[in-house]
């Protein structure tokens, strides 16, 4: 198969992908706790024949237009190249996902659920947790050594054509990502129902480990579109062999499909296991207020965020 | 493995904590030698101060039912605790004795009511 071909089969691969976790996953998102919520927000009976169905048609528009403009950034690279594009065009597309719903979920919180309902009393799960549970720190030596390795070919042999905001930015997500992680580790659980507290923990513990898994992949993709990076900027036998950048590409596509497939896998099964249970943060606690993630998490996801856009803007200009 | 905590309780929250270990520690849920979490995920789950959670933790290492052990944190040390006065242990018993004639209870409905807890307690971590 020729270059074009195979260019041409990893992006029907891509929007295939694509279409499924649009309609499988995004969707129907603020439903997937049935119609007593909207993105776990305790809604009142009749909510989706009023002021629901404008909530939803909102939802609608927003994912339409992130997948509008992830399409026409798709097509510009399919019509104009560089095809190396790709494989940062899959990286945009988990970044302004995770960003674009996040900031649409706190917003609805914030409209929607200011009063959260109270009950009295909250069980708390007496299972310690700790880094190790969550993280690999084999893999993780692996990634930093692939990110150093990278860095080092970069310094040490890279060619004309190498832009710096690229590896900067890389490793900026791979980095902030990781401390994101952390903090989402150490972020205490919103409180367990005194009712079905075994279950309720399940789901969350079950919660916890997906996302974890999913944000996992994603660090795997950027260090994977760097490692590429350097070896096409800093390994000219890599550079002049288009076959080899067909393979880094293709390595790169893999592990963003294997974030498809977790994110859409995960989804499912803790859809089913949360069938019947009060979704985490729906309510209060006279201790502790319901909340969708910890206000400390959000600020360094926020900070993060800026951050991201700060380095993009600044490549650009 | 959970404690549950109420705010209409009557009782303080860092005495529903310890009297919530004990209860575990003694119908054989949590063994000896298992780790408790920390205080910084207890009061960050229940959303309740630190020092509350230091407290309960205290009162509990007090009574030699937990022990600090470097670098696993807080563990269970005894079902039994340190060894305590006969008298000691009858006292509590004798308060929720009273507080069920008071209210009304008979005598054959304290013992009936008694039963059933020691029953729930040891079918609970289905010991003994």
């Amino acid at each position: 198969m020729s270059a074009d071909g195979w260019n041409l089969l990893y992006t029907a691969l891509i929007v295939i992908a694509q279409a499924i976790a649009f309609k499988r996953y995004f969707w129907d998102m603020p439903l997937k706790n049935g119609l007593e919520f909207f993105f776990g927000i305790e809604v009142p009976q009749g909510f989706y024949e009023g002021v629901g169905a404008r909530w939803l048609r909102a939802w609608h528009a927003l994912v339409l237009s992130v997948n509008l403009i992830l399409a026409l950034a798709l097509a510009a690279i399919l019509f104009w190249g560089p095809w190396d594009l790709l494989a940062v065009w899959a990286g945009g597309v988990a970044v302004l996902h995770v960003a674009t719903f996040m900031g649409f979920r706190l917003y609805a919180r914030a409209k929607l659920g200011k009063n959260p309902p109270i009950k009295a009393s909250a069980a708390v799960s007496l299972e310690p947790r700790r880094l190790g549970d969550y993280f690999w720190w084999p893999g993780e030596a692996i990634m930093a050594s692939i990110i150093a390795l990278s860095w080092v070919l970069l310094c040490a042999r890279g060619d004309a054509r190498l832009r710096w905001p690229a590896p900067v930015t890389l490793t900026y997500l791979i980095v902030g990502l990781f401390l994101l992680e952390i903090g989402f580790v150490r972020m205490s659980f919103p409180p367990l129902p005194a009712d079905r507290p075994e279950e309720h923990r399940r789901w969350m513990e079950a919660s916890m480990r997906w996302s974890v898994r999913v944000w996992d992949i994603s660090r795997w993709l950027f260090a994977t579109v760097l490692a590429a990076y350097a070896l096409e900027h800093g390994w000219h036998a890599v550079a002049a062999n288009p076959w080899s950048r067909q393979l880094l590409i293709g390595i790169a596509l893999a592990v963003w499909v294997s974030l498809v497939v977790s994110l859409l896998r995960g989804e499912r099964r803790l859809t089913l296991m949360g069938r019947g249970l009060r979704p985490a943060g729906s309510w209060s606690t006279p201790f502790r207020t319901a909340e969708v993630v910890p206000r400390s998490l959000a600020v360094l996801f926020f900070a993060w965020f800026g951050g991201l856009i700060l380095l993009i803007a600044v490549s650009l200009s | 493995m959970f404690l549950t905590v109420d705010s209409e309780d009557k009782r303080p929250l860092y005495q529903q904590i310890v009297d919530g270990v004990k209860a575990l520690i003694a119908s054989g849920e949590l063994r000896e030698g298992m780790g408790l979490p920390s205080v910084r995920q207890v009061a960050g789950d229940l959303g309740v101060n630190l020092n509350t959670i230091a407290v309960a933790y205290r009162q509990l290492q007090a009574e030699g039912l937990v022990h600090v052990r470097h670098g696993a944190g807080t563990v269970v040390s005894s079902r039994h605790g340190r060894e305590v006065e006969e008298e000691e242990l009858r006292k509590p018993l004798r308060s929720a004795l009273t507080q069920l004639i008071l209210g009304g209870r008979s005598d054959r409905e304290i013992v009936t009511a008694v039963r059933r807890e020691l029953k729930l307690l040891h079918e609970r971590g289905g010991s003994r």
